[in-house]
C-alpha cells in the first residue's frame, strides 16, 4: 500500500536525521550514562528498600526519570522538522512529490517516535542487566507495562502537542518556551490536582505494582493514560489539517480533521469517565456521612458474638453473619452498617424471616416485636456482592483522603479493599461484616461510640 | 493544434499576494513538449509562476492543465508527473548524497528496493556524482549540489521537468554540463520548463520561450521569432571615451570591449545618428534588450 510505504519512507529518513543530530546524541549519552550510574550506585552503595522489595519499581523508576527528560527533548525535536523544512531549501522538492499531507506528518511523527522508543528499549535493557545482577527478582511484564503506559502516551501526546502548537504559533522559540512552561507547571504545580487528571507524564498517578496483588487500580491507570494517548493522536490529526503545504486535494484533509474531532470526543469521554468516578466517590462519601448523622440516635445493639462464614467468589464474596448481642434501648428495630456493595439476601431470627430497609450502607432490621433494654437480640444476615471502597475512612476529610502519598519518590495508591483471583483483602474500615449502628458521624455526641466483641469466629468456605 | 494531453495549458493565471503585490497578471500560455524557456529580469514573477506550476502555491485565479490533469483539482496526479528543481538548492538535512536521491525516488513511487537502488546508482553516474555518493550532501560543491538537484528531479522519469534558474552561480563548465543533461531528456516527449534571467541559457537550449516582466507575458514564441524582431536593429561602432559617454546616454549599449585605445560597442536601436556604425546579426541577448527597450521601455544602461 502506497500510504504505508510513504509513511515508512518519511519515517525512515526522519529517524536518520534524528540519529545524526548532535542534540539527540548528547541526550542519549547523558540518559544512558545516568541510568547506568544510578543503577550501579544503588547496587554498590545503597538501594532503598522500596526499590527492590517491589521488583516492578525498578523499571518504573527508571522509565519515570527517562520520561521526564525525553519529554523536554521531544518538544524541541518534534517541531524541529517544521523549522527545518522552512530553512532547508532542498526539502521543498519533497513537497512536490505526490504524497499526501497525512502521510508526511504521520511519517515525521512516527520517525521521531520510533527513535525515542528505541532509546527507551535500550535504556530498559541496561536496567534489566542491573535488575539481573541486583537483589530483586525480574518482573518482565512490568517492563512492558511501564513502557506502554508511561512512555508511549507521554511521547505521542507531547510530540503531537509540539507539532500542533508550532503550526499554530509559527515560532519554534515561543513554542518551546510555552511547552517548557507547561511541563514545569504539570510537574511542580498541577501535579496531583484534579485526581491526577493533568499528569500527562504519569509521574504522580499511582502506578506501583505489587508482586502479590498486581496494580492497585489498573483500569484507572489505563483510563488516565488513554486520555493522553488519544489527545496526542488528536493533535497529530489536527496538524495534518494545519500543515502548510497544499494538500493533494482540498477535500483530502477533511477526513483527518473529522477523525481528529472523533478522537477528541473519545478523549473527553475518557476524561469524563475518569473524573466522574472520583467525583462520584466524593459524593457518595458525603451521602454516607449525611445518613450517619441522620441515624445517629437510632437504636442499636451491643454485640457480644459474631460468627461469620465467608466464601470468596470470582467476583466478590458470599457471607453470612450470625450476631448475638443485647439491646441498648427499647426498640423493635435496630440499625447496622454493612458495606454498600453487598446485596442482602435474607435477615432471619431463628426460623423467622425479618423485614429490613437498606439505605446505602445502613441496614435497619425490623424484628416485629419490641425488645427491652438489655434483652438478648440475635439475627443472621446473608449477603453477597463486591465490596465498595466508597464507605471507607469517612472520618477523613476529602482533601486528606485524596492527597497523594509518596514513598521514596513513588506515588502510592490507597486501597482498603483488594480482590483478585488468588487474593482477598477486606479491612475493618470496609464494613465487610455487619456492625451495629452507623459508622462515622460528624455530629459530636459526647464520646466516640465503640464496640468490644469478645466472641468472634470466621469460617472460610473453600471449594 | 496541440493535444491538451501532451502539453501544459495556462489560462488567465493570476497571483496576488496578501500584501497586495500582483505577481502574475492574466498569464496565458501553451507549453508544448520540448524545452521551454521563461526569461525575465529579477522580480518578474518567474519563481511565482514555477511554484504555482508545481503545486507549491495556489493561484488567485486561472486554470492550468498539465497533460490532461487540472492542476487545481488533481494536484496528486500532476505531482506524480513532474520533477522540480527550485532556485535555491543549497542547504540539506543530514543525508548522504545517495540517501537524498533514494528518499526522493522512494517518495516518487519507486517501491521496489532493487529497482530503486539501481535507478539511484545509474542516475548518480549520469550526473557525475557516483564517486561522492557516500559524502554528506551538505559537503558537496555548489555545482555538485545542483547536479544532485537535477538528479532528484529526473530520477522518476517525469513528463514535466521544471527548473527555476538552475545555472545561477554555476561556473561555465557546470552550466554546459547542466544544459547537456537537460537536453538529453527533452527528446522523450517531455516538457522542460526552464526559467532564467541569463539569456544565453535560452538561446542554446530552448525551442520555445516566453518573456515575463512584472507578471505579464510580454512575448511568447520561439527564440528565432524574438531574434527576427531585432534584425537590423543591432549596431557595432568603435568610439572614444567622449563618444562612449554620449552614446551610452542616448542608446542601449549591450557590449563595451576595449579596442586598441578606444572602445568597440554594440548598440541596440532602430537607428543610430551621429556615429559611424555597422549593422550586425543580432543574438538573443540583443533581441532581449531591444524588446525591453522598444516594447517595454525598461532598458537602462546602468
Amino acid at each position: 500500500m502506497i500510504f504505508l510505504h510513504n509513511i515508512r519512507t518519511v519515517a525512515r529518513y526522519e529517524s536518520k536525521i534524528l540519529y545524526r543530530s548532535w542534540f539527540f546524541k548528547v541526550f542519549s549519552v547523558i540518559a544512558f550514562f545516568l541510568i547506568f550510574w544510578i543503577n550501579l550506585a544503588e547496587i554498590i552503595y545503597y538501594q532503598p528498600f522500596v526499590n527492590y522489595a517491589i521488583s516492578a519499581n525498578i523499571p518504573y523508576r527508571n522509565l519515570m526519570l527517562l520520561n521526564i527528560g525525553q519529554s523536554i527533548i521531544a518538544i524541541f525535536l518534534a517541531s524541529e522538522f517544521l523549522k527545518r523544512d522552512k530553512k532547508l531549501d532542498t526539502s521543498e522538492v519533497f513537497y512536490v512529490r505526490p504524497l499526501s499531507n497525512a502521510e508526511y506528518v504521520i511519517g515525521k511523527v512516527w520517525g521521531d517516535l520510533r527513535v525515542f522508543f528505541l532509546l527507551n528499549i535500550l535504556a530498559l535493557f541496561i536496567v534489566l542487566i542491573f535488575n539481573f545482577i541486583g537483589k530483586s527478582p525480574i518482573d518482565p511484564s512490568a517492563y512492558v507495562f511501564y513502557f506502554c503506559a508511561l512512555c508511549i502516551p507521554s511521547l505521542i501526546y507531547i510530540i503531537g502537542l509540539s507539532i500542533f502548537l508550532m503550526l499554530v504559533i509559527n515560532s519554534q522559540a515561543v513554542t518551546f518556551v510555552v511547552l517548557l512552561g507547561y511541563i514545569a507547571m504539570s510537574m511542580f504545580y498541577i501535579d496531583d490536582k484534579f485526581f491526577y487528571l493533568f499528569d500527562y507524564l504519569g509521574k504522580s498517578i499511582p502506578m506501583m505494582k505489587s508482586d502479590i496483588t498486581g496494580y492497585s487500580n489498573i483500569m484507572v491507570i489505563l483510563n488516565q493514560r488513554m486520555i493522553y494517548l488519544l489527545l496526542g493522536i488528536v493533535f497529530i490529526l489536527f496538524s495534518i489539517k494545519l500543515f502548510k503545504r497544499l494538500p493533494n486535494s482540498n477535500k483530502s484533509v477533511r477526513p483527518w480533521f473529522a477523525a481528529g474531532f472523533l478522537f477528541l470526543f473519545v478523549a473527553v469521554l475518557c476524561g469524563y469517565n475518569y473524573i466522574e468516578k472520583t467525583v462520584d466517590l466524593s459524593n457518595k462519601r458525603k451521602l454516607y456521612v449525611k445518613l450517619n448523622n441522620e441515624y445517629i440516635h437510632f437504636p442499636k445493639i451491643q454485640p457480644e458474638s459474631f460468627h461469620i462464614s465467608l466464601e470468596q467468589l470470582t467476583d466478590g464474596i458470599r457471607a453470612s453473619a450470625e450476631i448475638i448481642g443485647t439491646a441498648k434501648q427499647n426498640s423493635d428495630k435496630f440499625i447496622f452498617t454493612l458495606n454498600p456493595g453487598f446485596q442482602i439476601h435474607s435477615v432471619t431470627c431463628g426460623d423467622s424471616s425479618l423485614s429490613y430497609d437498606r439505605l446505602e450502607h445502613l441496614l435497619i432490621v425490623d424484628f416485629g416485636r419490641e425488645f427491652e433494654q438489655g434483652e438478648s437480640v440475635s439475627l443472621k444476615i446473608e449477603y453477597s456482592g463486591r465490596a465498595d471502597e466508597s464507605i471507607c475512612c469517612l472520618d477523613i476529610e476529602d482533601d486528606v483522603f485524596f492527597e497523594k502519598k509518596e514513598v521514596w519518590g513513588f506515588s502510592v495508591d490507597k486501597r482498603y479493599i483488594l480482590q483478585s483471583r488468588n487474593y482477598l483483602l477486606l479491612t475493618p474500615e470496609s464494613y465487610w461484616y455487619p456492625v451495629p449502628g452507623p459508622t462515622v458521624q460528624l455530629v459530636r455526641i459526647g464520646r466516640r461510640p465503640f464496640s468490644v466483641i469478645s466472641n468472634w469466629m470466621l469460617n472460610l468456605v473453600r471449594d | 493544434m496541440t493535444d491538451s494531453n501532451s502539453c501544459i495549458t495556462i489560462n488567465g493565471l493570476n497571483k496576488i499576494y496578501k500584501n497586495g503585490r500582483h505577481a502574475l497578471k492574466d498569464v496565458n500560455l501553451v507549453i508544448p513538449s520540448g524545452m521551454f524557456g521563461l526569461l525575465g529580469p529579477n522580480g518578474a514573477g518567474k519563481s511565482t509562476f514555477m511554484r504555482i506550476l508545481v503545486a507549491l502555491m495556489e493561484p488567485t485565479s486561472g486554470q492550468i492543465n498539465a497533460y490532461g490533469y487540472d492542476l487545481l483539482k488533481q494536484r496528486k496526479e500532476v505531482r506524480g508527473i513532474l520533477g522540480y528543481l527550485p532556485q535555491d538548492f543549497r542547504f540539506f538535512a543530514k543525508y548522504k548524497t545517495y540517501e537524498y536521491l533514494e528518499y526522493a525516488a522512494s517518495l516518487s513511487g519507486m517501491n521496489n528496493f532493487r529497482k530503486r537502488k539501481s535507478a539511484v546508482d545509474s542516475m548518480l553516474e549520469e550526473v557525475g556524482l557516483f564517486e561522492v555518493r557516500d559524502r554528506y550532501a551538505n559537503r558537496l560543491s555548489g555545482g555538485m549540489k545542483r547536479r544532485l538537484g537535477i538528479a532528484q528531479a529526473l530520477i522518476h522519469n517525469p513528463k514535466v521537468i521544471i527548473v527555476d534558474e538552475p545555472t545561477t552561480g554555476l561556473d561555465p563548465e557546470e552550466r554546459i554540463r547542466f544544459r547537456n543533461l537537460l537536453s538529453k531528456v527533452r527528446g522523450n516527449d517531455v516538457t522542460v520548463i526552464f526559467s532564467t534571467h541569463i539569456v544565453g541559457d535560452i538561446s542554446s537550449t530552448c525551442n520555445n520561450m516566453a518573456l515575463l516582466n512584472q507578471g505579464v507575458v510580454s512575448f511568447k514564441g520561439s527564440p528565432e521569432g524574438m531574434l527576427k524582431l531585432a534584425e537590423g536593429k543591432v549596431w557595432k561602432a568603435v568610439v572614444n571615451d567622449k563618444q562612449l559617454r554620449e552614446i551610452s546616454n542616448k542608446y542601449p549599449v549591450t557590449s563595451t570591449i576595449p579596442f586598441k585605445k578606444e572602445w568597440e560597442v554594440q548598440i541596440v536601436a532602430d537607428e543610430v545618428k551621429g556615429f559611424d556604425v555597422e549593422s550586425i546579426q543580432p543574438n538573443l541577448e540583443h533581441a532581449y534588450v531591444y524588446f525591453m527597450e522598444k516594447e517595454l521601455d525598461l532598458w537602462t544602461n546602468d
